[in-house]
C-alpha cells in the first residue's frame, strides 16, 4: 500500500473511532459526525472548563521527561513518545495543547504519600490553621460553580484517611464520589438542573433548607459559649447556604447532552445494583480491585461528557489513592524485575541505582542496573495517560464546543491538569532537583488544553533547579503554577507561598 | 542458599524513616516539635535522636523536625552537616495518637458529635425498618484520624456532606412516603391533614431528635407541611417534612452539651440515653431507653451499657472498634507472594477467611468471654485458641477445627490475635514480612508512643548492596536500619519489636527458616525515650510479657476511651487500666465501665 493510502485509511479509522466515541457520549449522530470532521478553531470567549487528574505514586523520571530537540533551548521543540514506556507518549498527537512544567516544589514537611493533602492547596501538611482549599475548588469558587469530585477507588473501604484526602473545600476534605451512575443521574437526570419555573419540589426543598438554617441558628445560640461548636455550626450553616444558593456545577444549559446514557456508566450501574454489604463493607463493589478499571472507564466517559456538555465546569478526578496497591498485571507485558504488580509497592518503588555511590554521580545509562522495572513503571503510568487521552482528551480535541459559537474545540476552552504527590517514584522527592546530570527530577506537572485562550500551550517550561545537596537555585513553589492556571481560567486567586505567575504561560 | 532478590519492596519500611521526624499531621500537631536541626539539604536526615526530619524542602532549607535528645545531625547521604539543633524533649517525634494516662480520669469538653455514617445508617434502619433496602445512602466516608478511628468529635459538616445529607434524607423520605407509608404512619391512608402530620412529629420526630420537639420546632415543621399541602399533596408535603427532620442538626448531631448549674455542666437524661445507645449499642436510643433516662429514676449506666453491648448493633459497634484499633482488615484486595515454601492453599483463597477468623476470635474469646480468662486483655494477646475455617487451617498447617470451630494453636506457633493471618499479612509487604510495620503497631497501639512520620525524599526500596548482603528479612532490616545512625535513631525503637514476629511470613504462615536459614525471632521492647522495657525470645514471649505491662493496659484503655468519646485530647477513661492489667476486668467490662467515667455524664463548663 502506498504511504498516502495508509495515511488515508488511518485517518478514516481515527475518524470512525471518534465518531463512535462521540455517539457513545450521547451526542446526536449528525452532530457527532460533524464533530469528528471538524478542525480546530481559535477560541474566543467560550466557557472555560477545568479538570485536574491525580496520577498516583510519582513517575520514573527517565520515562516521563520530554526529549528536547535541537540544542535543547527551544521550549516548543520536544517529543513525548520516545519509547513504549514514555509515560506521556499518548499525548504526542495533542502536543500543541500540552505544557510540561519543570522546576516546581511542594511546600511541605515530613511525609511522602501523606503529603497528598498538601499538593493542590499549598497549605503545609502540618498547618492546621490556614484554610485548606485546593486548586479546583479555588477555580470553581471563582467561576461561581460547584466542582465535581469523582474517584475510582480513591480510598480504602471505610478509611478516608490522609492517603485519600486530595481535594479540600476550605473546611474539610472532599471525598471523591465513587459511583459514576449516581453522578450521571445528578448531572444529566434532571434532579438538580434548574428550570425556569420552580416546581413544588423545588419550592419545598428551598423551604426545608430555610427550616434547617433556622434550626442551626437556634442550636448555635444554645451553645453560644462554646467556641468550637460555634465554628462547627457555622460551617454547617455555610454549607446549607451554598446548597440553597444552587450548588450547580455549571450555569450552562445541558439539554442537548441529556438524551443518551453512557454504556460504561450503565455497566457499573448494573454491576453494582442491589449489592448487599457486609458489616465492614469490605465487599463494596466500588472498592474491589477487579472493578477498578470498569469504574475508572465509566468515570472518564462521564468526565468527557460533563466537560463537553459543560454540565460540570470544574472537575477533580482521583483514580486510586496514595499507597494503593492494586494489581496492574492487566497492563500486560513483562513484570520487568518489579517485585510484584501492585502499583505502589510492586511497580513504583523501583530503584535505578546499582549501588549507593552510583546513584547521583554516574550516567544513568551506564549504572542503571534496574532499567527493566523502571520501564515497567513507566508503562504503568503511560496506561493512565493513555486512558485519559483515549477517553477524554481525544474527544475534547475533536469536538466543537457545543456551548461556543466560534467553532473552537472543547479542548481549546479547557485546562486538564495532571499531577502527582511526588516526583521520582523511588526517590520520593517532593521537590525538583538534579539527581544526576542525566536525570533531572521534576514534580510531574502537565497541562493539556488552551484554557479558552488563556494559556500558551505546546511548550516545555523549564525553570532552574538545584543539584541535589545544593541550596540554590530555589524551586518555584507549585502554588505559582496554580496561580497561573487559575488566572488562565479567569480567576483571581491567592495561594500560600506564591511569588507570582509563571512567565511565558499566560497568553 | 538463596539471597534476597533485588526487587524487594518495603512500603513504609524499606529505606529507613531517617531521623525521627515531625509527628502528627492533620489530626493534631506534634507537641515535641524541635526546630532547625539536622541536615541542611534534607539528604537522608539527621543523626540519631536529632531533631531534624530531613525532609526535602524547596531550596534545601533546613528540615524542621521533631524534638530530639541531642543536637542536630549530619546528612547521611548527599547532605552536609546540620547546624546545631534545638534539643527536644525526647527522641520521639510528634504526639501520641491518643492520650494514655497512668491514672485519673478527667472530664472533656462539651460537644455536638456528628453521627458517623454507620450510626446514621443504623438510626434510619431502626426507626424505619419497613423501608430497608429502599433508600440510597450517598453520605461520604467518615474521615479517619491519626487515632485510626472514624468518629472524631471535631468532625463537621462541609459542603459535600450537607449536600449528600440532603440527598440521602430525600431518598429516605421518598421511600417512607411511598407505597408503604401507612406502615409508618397509619393516618396517612385516611385523614391526611395537620393532625396526621402532628402525629408523625410526635411519634417519629421524637425518635429522630431523641427528645420531644419544642413548640417552635413543631410549628416550623407544620408550616412546611402546610406549604407542601397547598402546593401539592399529602405525601409530597410529608416527604419534605420527613427529609427536613432527617437532615436536621437535631438528628445528625448527638448533643453532649448538657446544662450548666452551680459551676458544673451535667448532661441531660436524653443526652445520656443517646450517649449510651450510640457508644454501646451503635445506634439511636429506642423510646424505652429515652423514657427511662428522662424519668427521675434512670437505670444503672453500667448495666444499661452492658446490655446494649450484647445487641446485634452493639456487637458490631464493638467489632468496629477492633477493626480500627487492630487494623487487621487490610487483607481485602492485597496480594501476598509466597514461595518459601509454596502454599498448600493460595493466599487469595484464604484472605477473606482470615478476616472471619479474627472476627470470630473476637466474638467468641472477647465479646462472649470464652477466653481462658473470660475475655481479658491477656486473652486478646495470648489466647492459644483461634477459629480458622478448614481451608485456612490447612493453609496454616493447623489441625482441622473442632465442632465449635476452634483450633488450639500448636505449641510454639504463636499466641493471640497478633499471631493471626489478618494482622500479620496486613502488616507486611507483598513478598516478605515487615518488622517495621509490625513493630510500629506495638509501638503505637500497645505502647502509645509518639508518632514517627517518614520524611520526604527517603527511597522506599533497599539498595542492591543491602539486599545482596542479606539472606533473611531480619538481616536485611538490620543492615539497612541498624547500621546507619540516621536510620537507627528511629528504627531502633520499633524494628526490634517487629523482629518478634519473624516466625511468620508475609502471608501469616508460621516458619522457622527463611531461605534455608534459621529465623531469629528474638528482640526487645523499648520506649521512645530510650527506656528498655524487656527482651523476648519470640512472639509468644513477646505477647505474654506485653500482657503484663502496665503501659499496655494504659494504652489499650486509652484507645477504648478515645473510641468511646471520640476525643484524643484528655485522660477520659483511665480508671480501667489497672483492672485490665490484673484481669479483674475483662475487655467488655472495661469498655462498659466507660459509662461510669466522669466524662460520661459531666463536661467542662467551657471549651
Amino acid at each position: 500500500m502506498r504511504p498516502h493510502l495508509r495515511l488515508e485509511r488511518a485517518k478514516s479509522i481515527l475518524e470512525r473511532r471518534l465518531f463512535l466515541k462521540a455517539v457513545g457520549l450521547g451526542l446526536a449522530a449528525p452532530v457527532a459526525f460533524k464533530l469528528a470532521k471538524s478542525a480546530t478553531a481559535a477560541p474566543t470567549g467560550a466557557p472555560k472548563r477545568f479538570l485536574v487528574m491525580y496520577l498516583p505514586h510519582g513517575v520514573a523520571m527517565e520515562h516521563w521527561n520530554p526529549a528536547m530537540g535541537g540544542d535543547g533551548t527551544d521550549p516548543t521543540n520536544f517529543a513525548l513518545d520516545m519509547t513504549g514506556e514514555s509515560s506521556l507518549g499518548p499525548l504526542e498527537p495533542y502536543k500543541k495543547w500540552v505544557n510540561v512544567y519543570q522546576g516546581f516544589s511542594y511546600a511541605d514537611l515530613g511525609g511522602t504519600h501523606e503529603g497528598i493533602v498538601n499538593i493542590l492547596s499549598g497549605a503545609n501538611t502540618l498547618d492546621t490553621t490556614t484554610p485548606r482549599i485546593t486548586l479546583e475548588h479555588v477555580i470553581a469558587k471563582g467561576l461561581g460553580v460547584q466542582p465535581l469530585i469523582v474517584g475510582a477507588c480513591a480510598h480504602q473501604v471505610y478509611e478516608f484517611d490522609l492517603h485519600g484526602m486530595l481535594f479540600w473545600d476550605g473546611s474539610a476534605a472532599v471525598e471523591p464520589q465513587k459511583d459514576p451512575s449516581a453522578v450521571f443521574d445528578k448531572l444529566f437526570g434532571g434532579q438538580t438542573t434548574s428550570t425556569p419555573t420552580q416546581s413544588a419540589d423545588d419550592q419545598l426543598r428551598s423551604a426545608m433548607l430555610d427550616l434547617t438554617t433556622a434550626e442551626l441558628n437556634d442550636l448555635k445560640t444554645s451553645v453560644a459559649s462554646l467556641t468550637n461548636e460555634q465554628t462547627k455550626l457555622q460551617s454547617h450553616l455555610d454549607a446549607i447556604a451554598a446548597l440553597k444558593a444552587g450548588g450547580s456545577m455549571s450555569g450552562a444549559n445541558t439539554a442537548s447532552c441529556t438524551a443518551q446514557t453512557l454504556p460504561s456508566v450503565e455497566a457499573v450501574r448494573k454491576a453494582s445494583a442491589g449489592q448487599v454489604l457486609n458489616s465492614s463493607h469490605s465487599n463494596d463493589y466500588f472498592y474491589q480491585e477487579e472493578n477498578f478499571r470498569a469504574i475508572f472507564q465509566a468515570q472518564l466517559d462521564l468526565v468527557a461528557k460533563a466537560l463537553i456538555c459543560n454540565a460540570a465546569q470544574v472537575i477533580g478526578l482521583m483514580p486510586m489513592y496514595a499507597t494503593c496497591e492494586f494489581d496492574f498485571s492487566f497492563i500486560g507485558g513483562s513484570l520487568g524485575g518489579c517485585s510484584g504488580w501492585g502499583h505502589h509497592g510492586g511497580l513504583s518503588h523501583t530503584s535505578y541505582q546499582q549501588s549507593p555511590s552510583a546513584m547521583y554521580n554516574s550516567p544513568i545509562t551506564v549504572d542503571n542496573a534496574l532499567e527493566a522495572p523502571r520501564a515497567t513503571f513507566g508503562r504503568a503510568q503511560r496506561w493512565f495517560i493513555d486512558q485519559l487521552t483515549t477517553s477524554v482528551i481525544s474527544l475534547l480535541a475533536t469536538t466543537p464546543d457545543p456551548a461556543a459559537s466560534d467553532g473552537s474545540m472543547v479542548l481549546d476552552n479547557t485546562i486538564i491538569y495532571l499531577t502527582s504527590e511526588i516526583a521520582d517514584s523511588q526517590d520520593h522527592t517532593r521537590i525538583s532537583e538534579v539527581l544526576s546530570p542525566q536525570l533531572p527530577s521534576y514534580l510531574p506537572m502537565v497541562s493539556v488544553g488552551g484554557g479558552g485562550g488563556g494559556l500558551v500551550s505546546g511548550q516545555v517550561i523549564t525553570l532552574p533547579i538545584p543539584k541535589q545537596g545544593a541550596s540554590s537555585p530555589v524551586d518555584r513553589p507549585a502554588t505559582d503554577l496554580y496561580l497561573t492556571l487559575a488566572k488562565a481560567m479567569g480567576v483571581t486567586a491567592t495561594f500560600p507561598g506564591t511569588t507570582g505567575t509563571v512567565t511565558g504561560v499566560l497568553a | 542458599m538463596t539471597r534476597l532478590g533485588l526487587g524487594l519492596v518495603l512500603a513504609m519500611s524499606g529505606a529507613c524513616l531517617a531521623a525521627c521526624s515531625a509527628g502528627s499531621s492533620l489530626g493534631g500537631t506534634g507537641d515535641a516539635m524541635g526546630s532547625g536541626a539536622a541536615s541542611a539539604t534534607g539528604g537522608k536526615g539527621g543523626t540519631t535522636g536529632a531533631g531534624g526530619g530531613g525532609a526535602k524542602t524547596s531550596g534545601g532549607t533546613a528540615g524542621t523536625g521533631a524534638g530530639g535528645s541531642s543536637a542536630g545531625g549530619s546528612g547521611a547521604t548527599g547532605g552536609t552537616a546540620g547546624t546545631s539543633g534545638t534539643a527536644g524533649t525526647t527522641g520521639g517525634g510528634g504526639s501520641s495518637m491518643v492520650t494514655s494516662c497512668a491514672s485519673g480520669s478527667g472530664v472533656g469538653t462539651p460537644a455536638l458529635r456528628l453521627l458517623t455514617r454507620r450510626e446514621f445508617d443504623n438510626t434510619i434502619n431502626d426507626i424505619f425498618p419497613s423501608i430497608a433496602g429502599q433508600w440510597t445512602d450517598s453520605l461520604p466516608a467518615n474521615v479517619t484520624t491519626d487515632s485510626g478511628f472514624d468518629n472524631d468529635v471535631s468532625a463537621l459538616v462541609g459542603n459535600q456532606l450537607a449536600s449528600s445529607l440532603a440527598d440521602t434524607a430525600l431518598s429516605i423520605a421518598t421511600a417512607v412516603t411511598g407505597t408503604g407509608f401507612q406502615n409508618v404512619l397509619d393516618c396517612s391512608a385516611t385523614t391526611k391533614d395537620d393532625t396526621c402530620a402532628q402525629k408523625f412529629l410526635t411519634q417519629t420526630g421524637t425518635l429522630l431528635f431523641r427528645r420531644a420537639l419544642t413548640d417552635t420546632e413543631n410549628k416550623r415543621y407544620l408550616a412546611l407541611f402546610d406549604q407542601g399541602l397547598a402546593a401539592s399533596n399529602f405525601a409530597t408535603a410529608m416527604k419534605w417534612v420527613i427529609a427536613g427532620l432527617i437532615q436536621s442538626p437535631n438528628t445528625v448531631y448527638r448533643s453532649e452539651v448538657g446544662t450548666v448549674a452551680n459551676g458544673a455542666r451535667k448532661l441531660t437524661g436524653p443526652e445520656i440515653a443517646t450517649e449510651l445507645a450510640y457508644t454501646f449499642g451503635g445506634s439511636t436510643p429506642n423510646s424505652d431507653l429515652l423514657t427511662q433516662f428522662t424519668g427521675s429514676s434512670p437505670p444503672s449506666l453500667l448495666s444499661t451499657a452492658t446490655s446494649l453491648m450484647q445487641t446485634p448493633n452493639g456487637k458490631l459497634a464493638f467489632q468496629h472498634f477492633f477493626e480500627q484499633y487492630l487494623t487487621y482488615t487490610g487483607t481485602a484486595g492485597i496480594t501476598r507472594t509466597l514461595t518459601d515454601p509454596a502454599p498448600t492453599v493460595p493466599y487469595a483463597n484464604v484472605a477473606a477467611d482470615m478476616l472471619t477468623e479474627t472476627e470470630t476470635f473476637l466474638d467468641k474469646i472477647i465479646v462472649s468471654g470464652g477466653g481462658a480468662n473470660k475475655g481479658s486483655l491477656a486473652d486478646l494477646l495470648t489466647s492459644n485458641k483461634t477459629y480458622p475455617t478448614p481451608n485456612l487451617s490447612t493453609y496454616y498447617g493447623f489441625p482441622a477445627p473442632g465442632s465449635d470451630g476452634s483450633v488450639t494453636r500448636p505449641t510454639g506457633q504463636g499466641l493471640g490475635v497478633l499471631a493471626q493471618g489478618s494482622f500479620l499479612s496486613t502488616h507486611a509487604n507483598s513478598d516478605y514480612s515487615s518488622p517495621t510495620q509490625r513493630g510500629l503497631f506495638v509501638f503505637y497501639r500497645l505502647l502509645c508512643q509518639p508518632k514517627q512520620s517518614p520524611p520526604g525524599g527517603v527511597a522506599p526500596q533497599f539498595t542492591s548492596s543491602e539486599t545482596s548482603s542479606a539472606t533473611t528479612t531480619r538481616q536485611l532490616y538490620e543492615v539497612a536500619h541498624m547500621t546507619d545512625n540516621s536510620c537507627k535513631g528511629c528504627h531502633a525503637q520499633f524494628d526490634p519489636v517487629g523482629f518478634g514476629f519473624e516466625n511468620f511470613d508475609q502471608g501469616g504462615r508460621f516458619r522457622t527458616q527463611q531461605n534455608g536459614v534459621n529465623v531469629d525471632p528474638s528482640g526487645n521492647v523499648m520506649l521512645a525515650d530510650g527506656t528498655m522495657l524487656f527482651s523476648f525470645k519470640n512472639e509468644e514471649d513477646l505477647v505474654q510479657q506485653l500482657a503484663q505491662r502496665p503501659e499496655v493496659a494504659e494504652c489499650f484503655s486509652a484507645y477504648m476511651s478515645t473510641y468511646a468519646f471520640g476525643n484524643t485530647g484528655a485522660c477520659l477513661g483511665s480508671s480501667n487500666a489497672q483492672g485490665l492489667l490484673d484481669g479483674s476486668l475483662n475487655v467488655v467490662q472495661a469498655f462498659a465501665n466507660l459509662a461510669t467515667e466522669p466524662n460520661f455524664t459531666t463536661r467542662n463548663v467551657t471549651q
